[in-house]
């Protein structure tokens, strides 16, 4: 539920606010760089771990308030924070220990091969024909 | 220069470039089709997504050389020709629902989406959650959730 005062363009808030859900959960759960000698071992997205279409909940209701002032009081990352909170909450509740420390994976084994720091840069690979679908 | 010939969106074209430039670029830089979007390069972001021979695939990973006179590639710019009509079902989906925030990755997402309805059409079934959470395409505005929905009305259109 959010409250931004006037809201211009509603089904672009509820977006916006779907949004900050996603970005929640990866925050609370997965998605960070690890920084060795100043620069980060993740090379793709595939290694950044954000949310991706098999952690997204199925059941996603944004409710925008009727115009409370005049005034447009503007969204941006309005529903990171509560997001990642209950995502917090929950995996507290679930687990039956309280996390401290976020993402609460940052600090497990690396999920990947980190990509060469030094030239020369990988290739792309050239194996696209084997995954079709 | 070796020529390599393919068909995209309808037409036959023939490029020369090296055989191991990868099928993004020569869609994207020497023939000008913007659609497939670069982004990683590595074949995990999926923003490149188009069709081959009505098959999703990645042609930032694809050798154009691995492509034959006879392949058909598909890319978001000719998806409407293949159902004759100005918009693709799926296309109209996505508008219906208000999916694309910034946009950059809702090309790829529609011609992933389009080959999961298609699979589970032949498959002779309804596209169910477990479907839609094979998907990998990246989208870093995070509009995954309209991005289902849309999927769902769109397969139900086509």
């Amino acid at each position: 539920m959010v409250d931004v005062g006037l809201p211009i363009n509603p089904r672009g808030l509820e977006a916006q606010m779907m949004g900050g859900v996603i970005d929640g959960i990866a925050l609370a759960l997965s998605s960070s760089l690890h920084l060795k000698d100043g620069l980060p071992l993740e090379g793709s997205w595939d290694n950044y771990f954000y949310t991706r279409q098999w952690n997204v909940p199925t059941d996603l209701r944004v409710v925008v308030m009727p115009p409370t002032t005049g005034e447009p009081g503007g969204a941006g990352e309005f529903g990171v924070a509560a997001a990642f909170a209950a995502v917090a909450c929950a995996y507290g509740r679930a687990t039956g220990s309280m996390p401290t420390s976020f993402p609460i994976n940052h600090d497990g084994p690396l999920g990947f091969e980190p990509l060469p720091t030094v030239p020369p840069i990988p290739q792309s690979p050239t194996d696209g024909l084997d995954h079709t679908f | 220069m070796p020529t390599h010939s393919f068909t995209l969106n309808g037409k036959q074209v023939s490029v020369d470039c090296p055989d191991d430039v990868r099928l993004l670029w020569v869609l994207r830089d020497l023939l000008g089709v913007t659609g497939p979007k670069y982004g990683c390069g590595l074949e995990v972001c999926k923003a490149c997504t188009s069709h081959i021979n009505g098959k999703a695939f990645n042609p930032c990973s694809v050798p154009v050389s691995d492509i034959a006179p006879t392949d058909e590639i598909t890319t978001i710019e000719g998806l409407p020709a293949t159902v004759g009509r100005d918009l693709h079902p799926m296309q109209q989906a996505w508008l219906d629902h208000d999916v694309a925030q910034c946009g950059y990755c809702q090309p790829g997402q529609i011609m992933a989406a389009v080959a999961l309805a298609r699979r589970a059409r032949a498959a002779g079934r309804d596209i169910s959650d477990a479907d839609l959470d094979e998907l990998r395409n990246i989208c870093r505005c995070g509009t995954y959730f309209r991005i289902r929905e849309a999927i769902k009305a769109g397969a139900a259109e086509m």
